[in-house]
């Protein structure tokens, strides 16, 4: 019989408990059914996510019809792991969530109403109505629909689907919202509220964050500029200075040279437990400038360690390259900072921060955007890599030296100038 | 905290004296079943009555569901004071007395966001209570070990089904023949307006002890519940498994007297986990210091606080070469080479938990879950484990646990299909034993004192027969050393040494077994005209024998016995060829 090899465990996905749901106050959210639609507000991390994947789990195993929709294909097949053999209840009793339960909306879209569907360029209102005709729908035909992401959809979305479900549900974050053709929270607002036809509108502000510690998120909104209210807002970090959300401090490993890197690097990964996401700004490998840049690259390194790890990035834009959505998911991930918006990580890894795409079309606010959301992916420990032989544009180099610790696990601050840039 | 000594009643009386009646009153009426239909309603009233009075002990607790909840979380029912996060929007009657459970003779009306719990109670609890009318208020916690019922807002019995199978949070056990239809369903509760019984009672909070004696019980429920499953996560590494480490019911013992744990295999239980289950701090000053970390209340073990108790344990080792090394490791971020070299004997239990502690202590994150995916690939002893988990249990506490294991892993795939998947991990009150061990800890932490011969006896009515179920499934290579404690089968199985040899010839690297092995030369003479390939030739003057066998083939001609080998001689072949990891 094979030595059993922890590096092929498959990741495994755990919904918060009662008493998290109940400080959070989302409990009451997951067991109301007393409603037609529902707005869920909150910023990133603060739970919207989990109060519809609860709602998915309960309603099912209660035996009604309920399907879940979001935007993300990584985000689709997170949830389809979390959703299977996850919650109390002993085999007899449980009922396995049906993949399909699931879907990214285009999928769905595409498959229900055999009709493309983008996000960018979304048919309109009318197109929608008569589609639904022909195709037989009636009103109330399911019990639940679930919308995540909801800020990205069009506005017709919420004039037309809520007729065909007994309740509605939609969470939505206007600060996520990066498509033009979505819909801001305060419109969906507007059209549930004053539509005659629901008789019971019901809206949840979650709004504290949920998965992040303080000191993670201290760090992480350190790549946003202080002009970004909603990131740094005073009442967040409250918030999770009110909860005792406190962990570990996001540890900045310096180095100079791949080899000293990567050394350090296996060995945070072997001793890593969890789902650990190694996150990387760009997907194909042939894009690759320096090491730990690409997914490809940083997928065909860990293979040669001897781990077994789940690779994915969406469709390359100038390569045309892109991955497969994967099916199960193994306990280490590589991916784009992109592709893991949406997504929770016990442990993060970011083997390279020094990225700086072509200064001509960007000028380094789009990838500090993205290197914040890979950050606060983290839900316990970070780590995050800083290449000082070639540093090329250091987005660290004004962080706040106490908002992190050097690979020795000290305070940087504590050290002098020269430890600073101590490699390892 | 002293528990009042119950007073002479005629509550307490009528207790006494109402068992044995009923119990009269049921069999005199059982005498009577032929007699004509026309009595049968009066018969029965009488029964009923009879029932009734049997069941004086038996109050109902309306509360909202969610702390309904939350209560199965804790493992505790307790007053709405010690709840930090209960949320005034809660409002159930519960709110009106905060340091007290109002509990019903009868059930009570309930809305749909109310249920009730069936709880037993002892004479002494009754008697310390305020009655008021058809209700007791009572001022201390009770464990969920009384609770016989959880009457829920339903029609129908396929209502109660749909409303047990929402629950599904992770850390609620869900105690599913407990689930029953309640009596009345009614829009608005009738228990929100009801006037709450005076005095009541209000403790002085500095002096109050419940918080603390509620945390001491959080902690022990921990330490048990996380350590009983210590033993089934390597049977497909170790070669071992067993439902509860026998030093689970050693540890117990010690709190609880008359527990027959003779057929359990002789494990004396970790000073430490003794120190924890007294609450009282150890002597020795690195001991002393881990306890510390173990009892603080930050969110996780940092650093510094670490590195100081590895000094006083490097110390108390006269600065042991290899415990040293071991420490740096695991301030280096390398836990698990840290883990390697501390688990060679003689092993220090104190290195191993102050490691386990510093790289498993997040208690907001998933390690109470994550360090269970590379246990048996870190951890080679069993009853170290158990200690290890003992002690994490006791760490995170009761209510931070999940109520079953996400998996198991690494079970040998000849036992799999006779083990649960999904073991329980707190306690879903399935027999009389679970109930008896809560029962214990609480008189242990809020009292001091053993379970009395009365107070065990609330349990006779639940689990009135043992449910006692020797398993036999095949075992293939398995030898089964189970017994029995208390109510309970304690599944044990150990790998024979042909299995084991079995086991670690599937296991080799190689698809097949040759002459340029020790084990294809041990194997020679018993396996060469059993072989794929084989040939005689001679070279340099001598005879050479060649050959070439499958591990199937091999592993075939073995577990039929069609080639019989010492077994001893076989093992040590296979160490020859690729040493057991330590």
């Amino acid at each position: 019989m094979p030595e059993p090899n922890n590096d092929e465990i498959l990741a495994e996905f755990h919904l918060p408990g009662v008493e998290a749901l109940r400080r959070e106050e989302m409990w009451a959210m997951v067991y109301d059914d007393n409603f037609h639609t529902a707005l869920i507000t909150g910023c990133a991390g603060s739970g919207k996510t989990t109060v519809s994947v609860y709602r998915l789990v309960r309603l099912n195993n209660q035996g009604e019809k309920v399907r879940l929709l979001t935007l993300q294909n990584m985000l689709v097949v997170f949830i389809r792991n979390l959703v299977v053999n996850n919650s109390e209840q002993t085999v007899d009793i449980q009922r396995d969530v049906p993949r399909d339960c699931i879907s990214t909306f285009h999928d769905w879209f595409y498959k229900t109403r055999k009709m493309g569907f983008s996000v960018d360029n979304p048919p309109p209102l009318d197109a929608i109505h008569r589609a639904f005709q022909e195709k037989g729908f009636k009103p109330r035909m399911a019990v639940e629909l679930l919308i995540d992401e909801g800020q990205d959809l069009p506005q017709w979305v919420y004039e037309v689907l809520p007729d065909y479900y007994s309740r509605f549900l939609v969470g939505a974050d206007k600060a996520q919202q990066v498509h033009v053709e979505g819909t801001e929270p305060d419109t969906i607002r507007a059209l549930f509220r004053n539509d005659t036809r629901y008789h019971r509108f019901l809206e949840i502000p979650l709004g504290q964050i949920f998965r992040l510690t303080y000191e993670t998120y201290v760090f992480a909104r350190q790549f946003i500029p202080q002009t970004n209210k909603e990131v740094w807002h005073p009442n967040i970090l409250n918030g999770l200075r009110n909860k005792k959300k406190h962990g570990r401090k996001p540890m900045v490993i310096p180095y100079r040279d791949i080899a000293s890197r990567n050394a350090h690097m296996r060995k945070i990964l072997d001793n890593a437990t969890g789902i650990v996401g190694i996150l990387c700004p760009i997907g194909p490998a042939r894009l690759e400038h320096h090491s730990g840049e690409s997914v490809g690259a940083m997928h065909a390194l860990l293979a040669s360690w001897g781990i077994s790890a789940t690779k994915y990035y969406s469709k390359d834009q100038q390569t045309g390259e892109e991955c497969p959505i994967p099916e199960r998911l193994k306990r280490y991930i590589v991916t784009t900072f992109k592709s893991a918006k949406g997504l929770e990580f016990d442990t993060v890894v970011i083997p390279r921060l020094n990225f700086f795409r072509d200064p001509e079309s960007d000028d380094g606010t789009t990838i500090r955007e993205e290197m914040y959301v890979a950050c606060t992916r983290a839900k316990t420990h970070l780590y995050v890599y800083r290449d000082l032989s070639n540093p090329q544009y250091d987005p660290i180099a004004d962080f706040v030296l106490e908002t992190y610790v050097g690979h020795d696990g000290a305070s940087v601050s504590e050290q002098n100038a020269t430890s600073v840039t101590q490699s390892v | 905290m002293s528990k009042t000594k119950p007073v002479v009643s005629a509550t307490a009386d009528l207790f006494t004296a109402t068992e044995p009646y009923a119990r009269q009153q049921e069999q005199s009426l059982s005498q009577t079943e032929n007699m004509p239909i026309r009595d049968r309603p009066a018969l029965a009233k009488v029964r009923a009555a009879a029932k009734s009075k049997r069941k004086q002990s038996s109050y109902y607790l309306p509360i909202a569901q969610v702390r309904g909840q939350v209560f199965l979380a804790h493992g505790l029912i307790y007053p709405t004071a010690y709840d930090s996060n209960a949320a005034p929007s809660i409002g159930d009657v519960q709110a009106k007395v905060p340091y007290g459970l109002l509990l019903w003779k009868d059930q009570p009306p309930i809305t749909r966001s109310e249920l009730l719990f069936g709880l037993r109670l002892t004479r002494d609890e009754i008697a310390d209570g305020v009655q008021h009318g058809d209700t007791l208020l009572v001022s201390t916690p009770l464990p969920i070990s009384r609770l016989t019922e959880i009457a829920v807002p339903a029609n129908s019995p396929e209502e109660v089904t749909k409303y047990m199978r929402g629950w599904i949070m992770p850390d609620v056990p869900v105690p599913s023949p407990l689930f029953t239809q309640a009596a009345a369903v009614v829009p608005t509760s009738v228990t929100s307006d009801f006037q709450v019984p005076t005095p009541q009672h209000t403790p002085n909070t500095a002096t109050d002890e419940t918080p603390k004696a509620i945390m001491h019980y959080d902690r022990m429920m921990g330490l048990f519940a996380f350590m009983r499953n210590a033993a089934r996560h390597h049977s497909g590494r170790l070669g071992v498994y067993a439902d509860y480490p026998s030093q689970f019911f050693h540890l117990m013992s010690r709190i609880r007297s008359g527990l027959a744990i003779a057929n359990a295999p002789s494990v004396p239980p970790s000073p430490f986990l003794q120190s924890i289950l007294a609450g009282v701090p150890p002597a020795d000053a690195a001991q002393a210091g881990l306890y510390e970390l173990l009892c603080t209340a930050e969110v996780y073990v940092d650093k510094p606080h670490a590195r100081a108790v590895a000094d006083a344990v490097e110390t108390d080792a006269n600065r042991d070469a290899n415990i040293h090394q071991a420490f740096e490791l695991l301030f280096d971020e390398d836990y698990r080479a840290a883990i390697r070299l501390l688990q060679k004997e003689p092993i220090s239990e104190i290195s191993v938990l102050l490691a386990a502690l510093y790289k498993f202590s997040d208690r907001q994150s998933n390690d109470h879950r994550n360090l269970k995916q590379t246990l048996h690939e870190d951890w080679t002893n069993v009853p170290v484990v158990a200690t290890v988990l003992g002690m994490l249990g006791a760490y995170y506490g009761y209510t931070a646990l999940d109520a079953r294991e996400s998996r198991l892993y690494a079970v040998d795939r000849h036992l799999a299909a006779s083990l649960e998947h999904r073991p329980a991990i707190k306690f879903h009150l399935e027999n009389r034993f679970e109930r008896e061990l809560i029962e214990t800890i609480y008189q242990h932490c809020f009292y001091h004192e053993d379970v009395d011969a009365k107070t065990a006896a609330l349990f006779d009515s639940m689990h009135p027969k043992p449910d006692i179920r020797p398993s036999s499934p095949r075992l293939g290579y398995w030898k089964d050393d189970s017994y029995q404690v208390a109510d309970i089968w304690v599944r044990v199985y150990r790998m024979t040494t042909l299995g084991r040899c079995l086991q670690r010839i599937e296991g080799l690297p190689a698809s097949s077994i040759d002459e340029t092995s020790v084990l294809g030369q041990f194997l020679m003479s018993a396996c060469f005209f059993h072989a794929d390939e084989f040939e005689i030739s001679r070279r340099n003057g001598k005879n050479a024998f060649l050959y070439r066998i499958s591990k199937q083939r091999l592993i075939e001609l073995l577990s039929e016995e069609k080639v019989r080998v010492n077994l001893k001689m076989l093992a040590t072949a296979l160490d020859e060829d690729v040493p057991v990891r330590k």
